[in-house]
């Protein structure tokens, strides 16, 4: 039995809602973003398995891949600069503490 | 690789992307969270071998599994007093977004279970990385100065928010 294009889907499903979890759970603002990170990566397995099993002669998903990851590396050092100014003014960085500007 | 190795490393990968996971969202010391999320992130890697992409494993080895971990660590150890023992993981919506994440779950597999795929039966061609070099090079050329032009700029913007500001 050939490995399907479901498998690929559904692996890419569970640990996009791992991330998910994460994101709503976490009081840490780094775990945060490290579950933002798993979300890209359910993103992008299921961009590459698209790709693999639906238009093998178009690699646009490989494409798009990189792009996310390119854009994932920009959003993760501008949220670590950010983290680590609020850490640096609030000596904390548990995102329910952190209501500064919340109505 | 026959259909039923291909099979056992898919799932031995699946493990190894899924545990590291959950330990990411759990783990109540975020350091080894971090290190998890590494594992997690060759793990992907190997998927992406397993589909035929192997300059994006490659990708993802380098950047995800070397400069973005690194990154987070870093940003761990400069706030690393935050851990301790007695700190509370999760805030109070971690049932409410159990139950709306097995929801989500749920409703992918059920709409999984009534698509029907329209497999293409054609062969991926051999020289994939030529193929996504030409078309990066083509038809996304526009993209990809863009996104050179975003790394820039994330780049300064970073640096700026992160210095110590001047007295």
């Amino acid at each position: 039995m050939n490995l399907i294009l479901d498998q690929f889907l559904i692996l890419a499903a569970f640990l996009f809602c791992i991330g998910l979890y994460g994101v709503l759970t976490r009081r840490n603002a780094i775990g945060v973003l490290m579950s933002i990170e798993l979300m890209f990566n359910a993103v992008n397995i299921n961009l590459v398995a698209f790709s693999k099993y639906l238009a093998p002669l178009n690699l646009a998903g490989q494409v798009f891949a990189f792009f996310i990851i390119a854009v994932a590396a920009a959003e993760a050092a501008v949220g670590l600069a950010i983290i680590l100014s609020i850490y640096r003014n609030f000596k904390n960085i548990n995102v329910d503490d952190i209501n500064l500007m919340k109505w | 690789m026959d259909s039923l190795s291909q099979q056992i490393t898919f799932y031995a990968l699946a493990f190894f992307i899924i545990v590291p996971a959950v330990m990411v969202t759990r783990l109540r010391n975020i350091f080894y969270a971090g290190l998890c999320l590494i594992v997690c992130f060759m793990g992907v890697a190997g998927i992406y071998l397993l589909l035929n992409a192997e300059f994006l494993a490659a990708v993802q080895v380098l950047i995800y599994s070397g400069a973005i971990s690194i990154l987070i660590l870093f940003a761990i150890m400069m706030t690393h007093h935050l851990y301790s023992k007695s700190i509370v993981v999760s805030n109070e919506q971690k049932y409410a977004a159990l139950v709306l994440v097995v929801l989500l779950v749920s409703m992918i597999m059920v709409i999984l279970s009534v698509t029907t795929w329209n497999i293409s039966t054609e062969k991926q061609p051999s020289n994939v990385l030529q193929m996504v070099g030409s078309l990066l090079m083509k038809d996304y050329v526009l993209p990809f100065e863009v996104v050179s032009v975003l790394l820039l700029v994330s780049l300064v913007g970073a640096v700026i928010i992160a210095r110590k500001e001047e007295k």
